[in-house]
Formats: C-alpha cells, structure tokens, sequence
C-alpha cells in the first residue's frame, strides 16, 4: 500500500469528485431523453407513460446538472476555481498547436502545463459558457411565460448549445476512458489520486508546484523532529 | 400555392348572424367538454379566448360610430387558418401535424408530444395546450378541418350546420373565385371590404370575406412566421448528424493510430523502469 501511494498524488478532494459525477450523471440523463426529441424516429417514444417518463427525467437531469454546481459553489473552498478556465496565455496556444500530432502519435512540442491542460481548460470552459446558456434556455422553455418568439429564441440557443456540449463531451469521455495514453487520467477523478509519472509528464508546471509543497512540509516535518 | 384539387371553407362575415351554431358544432362532433362560462364585458362573445377544448370560437366586435350614432356587429370566425406554407408542418417533430392530402393541415392527436414548437412559429396563435404543471407534459389542440368527415365526404361540422350560409365547403379555387365575387356585391355597403387568406402564407384553407380591414378583426395583414423556423429542421439536425459522425469517425482513427504509437511508447519506457528505480 505504501509503496502504491508514494506514486501517486492528489489531485482532486472528494467534493470536487462529487460535484463532477453529479453533474455527468444529470447531463447523460438529460442528453438522453433530450435526444428522444430531436431525432424523428425516437420522437414518438414520447407519447403516454413512456413520455410522461422521458419528460420527468429530462427535467431531473436538467436540476441536477443545476444544483450540483451551486451547491459546490455555496459550499466548497474552491469556489471560483473554474475561473481558470477563463486565463489563456502562450502555453495554451502552443499546446493547441501541437495537440492533434500529440494525440494521435505522441511526441510534439507540448509546453508544460498546470493542473488543468488546455483542453481541459477548453472542456472546463464550453461546459459553464453553454451549460449555463443551456439551464437559462431550459427554463424559458419549461416555463411558457414567455412570448413565441421568445421561446423560438430559447430553443435555438438549447439546440445549439446542446449539440456543441455533446460533441464535446463526447472527446472528453473518449480522451479519458478510452485514449491509450490519457486513459490513466481517469483514476484521478475516480480516486482522487493522480500517477507522479503521468502527472509530471501532462501537468509539468502543477506537478512541480504540488513537488515544491511536499519538499517544504518534509523539512518543516524535519525542523519539528 | 395551394393546389388545384384543395378543398376550402370560405366564410363571408357580412352573411354572419353570430348565432355560434359553428362554435357548438365543432365542440359536438369533436366530443370536447363545455368550458366554464366567462364574462367577456360589453361582447356576447364566450369563453373569452380560445383554447384545447375551444378550438374554433367566434368573435365579437362591437364597432360604435358616433357619426351616424349606429352600431355595428363584426362577427368572424377564429381558428386553424390551415396554411399551405404551414411553418407548424415543417417544424412537428413528430409527424403530428401534416399536410393532409386535401391541403388542409391536419392533426393526429396520438402522436402529438407536446412540444410546443407549431405555437412557437404559428403567425396566427392557433395551436392551443392542456398542460401538465409538474412534467410540462402538453397536449395540444386545433381546428382539424374535420379530416374525418371530410375524407369520408361529408361536410365540416361547422358548414354543416351554419343556417346562413356564411360557411361554404368548397374547391380552393372554386371558394377564392367566389370570394373576390361576394367582395364585389358588398362593395357598395362595404368599402373596405377585402378577401383574406388568397395569398397569406401560401394560400390558406380558410377563405375570408372581411367587411373590414385584416387589422380590425385582429388578422395579421402580412402573416409572417420567425426566420429560424427551419433552422432546426434544415440546418441543425443534418448538421448535428454531421458533427456526430465526423466525432466518431475522428476518434476511431485517433484510437486506432493512437493505439500503435503509444503501444510501442510504453515498452520503450519500462524497460529502463526494469533496469531500477534511479530516477526517482
């Protein structure tokens, strides 16, 4: 066990995991009756019960993709931690450059990286750019208090937003669970703990941080002894 | 346009009594319950708008002329439109609403999901809905043309029973043509008198006599429905299936490629990781 832990680093709290599976739980619940709309053929699954439940679990998707992020906001420490999504520099257009050689055979110029890479940072960032135009779309249309027109509007922008957010979190699913070299990433947010070789390697600039820290609280450890 | 073998009701509002005879009709052979009575002050309209279990009403306008000191009665007719150029056809997204092959819009209630898009895009708020507050789950409601005694060869309900011959069951051709006659014999009493429904939104199924301007019955003059009426149906859906397939195909090859080139990256690496554990 011990062994297994030196290898490993933390990289994210258990709040953090809670709030990132329930809120991908409520956005495949959602997506999933959602699209039972979209397509002609699976549109009349929607009549009677069957649709009765379609609908209802469309909406519990749509207020728990809701309430996860506020309630983390309302309660954890890192509140505004997806500002970070927000600040690009250089690295970020390096790495943009060098990403489609990176993913498909290795190697390329990858600057190093923070905690969050720029696709990460690019995911993080169309998920609170369009999740929230998605939940502001979803409420005028779950409400009709509001003029056709209106509701048109809204409609196109749960469309779009739907649709770009899909394919987007389609890459995320397969860059994590399936891509033979990011897989490993995967464990990081099932467990919490990230592999040191991995986590050198993609998010140099944290890693060196994070490295920085446990060298201080070691000697700390040491002047206290 | 409409097309030659169309079928249309032509309603002449300077025949109508505002017996609503229609009105009662229409709810009879639809089978749809009475509504509870609603005072609409100074009209002897009721209820006061419609709605999924008034789908046709008539509407009362009391027209007072200080003038001549008389009053006059604007009596018409309010449901479906039926238009040839339907936006609530195009953007159904399950086949609930289609062109019915005698050109009217017809309505099949057992496929209808509520989605509320044709009141979305409809220029004259026809579509109405029975809604369910907890799941938004909707039903909706119009005028049907009565698709059912209509390609049985009867007449509309709402024909059948107007004892004034107001309502007229007729060719589209035949109800146009008929139209622009009847405007020409009450040209005298009214000058503003005009047909509605020729050319709006392609021709609707329904044909108007109107004594007054579309505006004063509350008509759109220039019915139009919203630019993105379409987008979903011409451009997202093909769209999104797209991006969907090119999503997949993409991340196949990157899987397949990916695969090799990493493959040979992992046995490279271990092998100094075998040799000991220098490095860290």
């Amino acid at each position: 066990m011990s062994k297994k832990r030196k290898s490993l680093v933390k990289r994210y709290n258990r709040v953090d995991m809670i709030m990132h599976w329930t809120v991908a739980v409520g956005f495949i619940l959602a997506m999933l009756t959602g699209y039972a709309v979209f397509f002609e053929g699976t549109s009349s699954l929607l009549v009677n019960e069957v649709g009765f439940v379609i609908r209802l679990v469309h909406r519990i998707g749509g207020v728990i993709f809701v309430l996860a992020p506020i309630l983390y906001f309302i309660f954890s420490k890192k509140r505004f931690g997806f500002l970070r999504a927000f600040k690009w520099d250089k690295s970020d257009f390096g790495w943009l450059k060098a990403a489609p050689k990176h993913y498909f055979v290795g190697g390329g110029d990858m600057p190093p990286q923070q905690k969050y890479n720029t696709g990460q940072k690019l995911f993080y960032l169309f998920a609170v750019v369009f999740g929230v135009l998605l939940v502001v779309s979803g409420f005028f249309l779950w409400f009709s208090w509001f003029s056709p027109t209106v509701g048109l509007i809204m409609l196109f922008i749960h469309d779009v937003s739907a649709v770009l957010l899909t394919l987007f979190f389609f890459v995320h699913v397969y860059l994590v669970a399936f891509h033979p070299d990011e897989r490993t990433s995967f464990n990081a947010m099932t467990t919490g703990y990230m592999d040191r070789g991995f986590a050198k390697h993609h998010h140099e600039l944290w890693y060196n941080e994070v490295k920085d820290e446990e060298e201080k609280k070691k000697q700390e450890n040491k002047e206290v002894i | 346009m409409a097309k030659t073998n169309d079928k249309a009701i032509l309603v002449d509002i300077s025949l109508c009594i505002g017996c609503k005879a229609c009105q009662i009709a229409c709810k009879e052979w639809h089978d749809l319950p009475a509504t509870e009575f609603e005072k609409v002050s100074g009209t002897y309209q009721n209820p006061a708008d419609r709605s999924e279990n008034t789908p046709m009403l008539m509407r009362f306008l009391e027209k007072y002329d200080e003038t001549t000191d008389t009053m006059d009665w604007l009596i018409w007719k309010d449901q479906c439109m039926h238009c040839t150029d339907a936006p609530c056809v195009e953007v159904c997204p399950s086949g609930a609403l289609f062109t019915h092959e005698d050109g009217f819009v017809g309505l099949e209630n057992d496929k209808c999901i509520g989605c509320t898009y044709c009141s979305k895009v409809c220029p004259f708020d026809s579509p109405r809905f029975e809604t369910d507050a907890l799941t938004g789950n909707k039903r909706m409601n119009k005028c049907d043309f009565c698709q059912d005694r209509v390609t049985n060869g009867e007449l509309p309900a709402c024909v059948q029973t107007c004892p004034t011959n107001a309502l007229e069951f007729d060719t589209w051709d035949g109800a146009v043509e008929k139209a622009h006659e009847r405007v020409e014999q009450i040209k005298d009493r009214y000058p503003e008198a005009n047909v509605y429904g020729d050319k709006e939104m392609g021709g609707t199924h329904y044909i108007y006599v109107l004594t007054e301007k579309p505006e004063t019955f509350g008509l759109p003059a220039q019915p139009e429905t919203n630019d993105l009426v379409g987008f979903r149906q011409d451009v997202l859906k093909p769209a999104t299936q797209l991006f969907m397939g090119a999503t997949a195909v993409g991340l196949l090859t990157n899987f397949i490629i990916s695969s090799s080139a990493f493959g040979n990256e992992e046995t490279q690496e271990d092998q100094p990781k075998d040799g000991g554990e220098k490095d860290e």
